[in-house]
């Protein structure tokens, strides 16, 4: 899918208050069409709260919010048509079957789908989250992840141009985690996808884009590469060998800021922080000149999202 | 709350999957169920002349007694535990958060069950009521006439109207209240005051119990007089009830439309 045209989501200085509690204080967001859009923060910061004003569940106190270029808190049922949303813990009839709960939701889409269809629809589905065997189990004798699953499937009933997934990887074991960063990697050809999670490595592996928020607030937003910055200050280098009182040589001079040092086996990693970056082709001879020490790697750090989400959160606590 | 353009927008797919639990295997154990409860009741009081203690007038009379009774507590039953729990559970939001409109969520609550109460709790138990009781009664040696089935059905018609009624308060309490003690507390007190008026008051034509009065006026229930060719009963009743049903359900929509979920 092509990334044209505006925002899908747009949200500008969104405050919830609950009781005593501010949910949001002045969020902003903006989510290109076309794009896997990661929505990070801590627990309570307000990833929840924002997707649920914008499906219309919850009024916000002020400030405004647009999907698909339209005022979202007056968008009704016709903007619901487009999107396929997965509530965080979401919770269906119980008394109901897999195929009961898919079925109806797909009766919910406006225009609908003609029996046969729908019928169709609802096995395909039911096949891509992988509950084939489950599909008479009634909702009350599923296992977590199963729901998580039936919860996926029903937001994919409507074939929707915009998917919202609170958590969709939450309760799920390694090998659905998996299954369901493959399943957002099929659908981003036609759809957009809206996700908050807190499985970081995902989302680098599957994101365009994120946005860090955290107590109510928007921290940053950007493409993965904005993001995770190329750190130019920091290098890493293995080593190989006895390089007894190099660690003090190194950390000692004027120009670096600090050594961490990690042993893996018989190697051992280092990672040195310039305070002047002009110096970094000083370090490279200074840990090679060290006899009985071979250095195997050097290499700018590789900056992990989780490296860039702590930092970026910080010491922001929830609502 | 986000407005709603289209006021019952997706109203043929929920009421479908609203019907669910009516329809099927589970419908089907639920009618067989409440009818031969209702039956044998009725039976064990018609045939083996056992006084179940209520009252012990005419057959029909009880007939129609029963068939009410039963409903109105099926209705308040039935209707409380999907509203409420729904509600806390977060599986309204999950409803509302597909192209349905929060009026669609509400009327077609109390469409639906209003519809299977009166189907599987009214008609079918009903029914099967007039097709063995006129030949038990003669079994027994008496020979009532037998009642034209035309003014049975509307008889029967009436009780599913009362049974709606409190569908329809079931489901405004549910959406205001949000727990099920109150909700049911409060359903089963209205039940009892509203459904055994005093006939003193001026306004009392106007409640939907003078339809159904356990007083008694011309010694039968007002509906078994009219099987039998009496009157309906205050009309005004008829009127207020529909009107208090359809009310009930614009309260409910208002607030639910208001409500965060």
């Amino acid at each position: 899918m092509t990334t044209t045209g505006g925002p899908i989501i747009e949200v500008n200085g969104l405050y919830k208050r609950y009781g005593k509690v501010e949910a949001l204080r002045g969020m902003d967001l903006m989510v290109p069409r076309g794009t896997v859009f990661g929505f990070l923060g801590p627990n309570g910061a307000g990833k929840s709260t924002t997707m649920k004003i914008l499906m219309g569940l919850v009024n916000p106190t002020r400030g405004e919010a647009f999907l698909f270029g339209r005022d979202a808190l007056h968008a009704g049922p016709a903007a619901r048509s487009r999107i396929g949303y997965l509530p965080q813990d979401p919770e269906f009839h119980t008394d109901r079957t897999v195929r009961e709960i898919l079925k109806f939701a797909g009766r919910l889409y406006s225009g609908g789908m003609n029996p046969l269809t729908l019928r169709r629809r609802v096995d395909s589905l039911i096949e891509r989250v992988g509950l084939v065997g489950k599909a008479r189990r009634r909702v009350r004798a599923l296992s977590g992840g199963e729901r998580q699953r039936l919860g996926i499937a029903q937001a994919l009933i409507g074939e929707p141009e915009l998917l919202i997934l609170d958590e969709p990887s939450a309760g799920l074991d390694p090998r659905g985690r998996r299954e369901v960063i493959d399943l957002i990697d099929d659908v981003r050809q036609h759809t957009t996808v809206f996700y908050s999670t807190h499985i970081l490595d995902d989302v680098q592996r599957v994101s365009d884009a994120v946005a860090v928020v955290g107590g109510g607030r928007m921290l940053a937003q950007g493409s993965i590469v904005e993001i995770l910055g190329t750190p130019t200050d920091t290098y890493t280098a293995i080593l190989r060998g006895e390089p007894d009182g190099l660690r003090g040589r190194v950390g000692n001079e004027p120009w670096v800021a600090g050594v961490e040092t990690t042993q893996r086996g018989e190697l051992e990693e280092w990672t040195v922080r310039l305070a002047d970056e002009s110096a970094a082709d000083r370090l490279l001879p200074l840990l090679a000149g060290q006899k009985g020490c071979d250095v195997i790697e050097f290499h700018l750090s590789d900056r992990s999202l989780e490296d860039a989400y702590l930092e970026i959160v910080g010491d922001t606590h929830g609502e | 709350m986000a407005s709603e353009r289209r006021y019952l927008a997706g109203f043929g797919g929920y009421l479908w999957g609203e019907l669910l639990p009516w329809l099927g295997w589970r419908g089907l154990v639920r009618l067989v169920v409440w009818t031969g409860l209702v039956n044998l009741v009725l039976y064990l009081d018609v045939v083996t002349d056992w006084d179940i203690g209520w009252v012990a007038l005419e057959s029909l009379d009880e007939a129609v007694d029963l068939v009410w009774l039963f409903a109105a507590l099926g209705a308040i039953v039935v209707t409380v535990g999907p509203v409420v729990a729904e509600r806390r559970r977060g599986t309204a939001g999950w409803v509302v958060s597909k192209p349905v409109s929060r009026g669609t969520y509400i009327v077609g609550k109390v469409v639906a069950h209003g519809l299977g109460v009166a189907v599987s709790m009214v008609f079918i138990p009903g029914l099967v009521v007039y097709q063995w009781l006129p030949g038990a009664e003669h079994a027994r040696g008496f020979a009532p006439p037998t009642p034209p089935l035309s003014r049975y059905l509307i008889a029967l018609g009436v009780i599913a109207l009362l049974t709606t009624f409190l569908v329809a308060l079931v489901v405004m309490l549910g959406t205001l209240l949000k727990r099920r003690g109150p909700v049911t507390g409060i359903s089963f007190f209205l039940l009892i005051f509203v459904f055994t008026p005093p006939a003193v008051f001026s306004w009392s034509k106007y409640l939907p119990g003078m339809l159904i009065n356990w007083e008694r006026p011309t010694g039968m229930t007002p509906l078994a007089n009219y099987v039998f060719g009496g009157p309906l009963g205050p009309t005004e009743a008829v009127w207020a009830t529909a009107l208090a049903t359809v009310a009930f359900t614009g309260i409910a929509v208002a607030a639910f439309r208001r409500a965060e979920l």
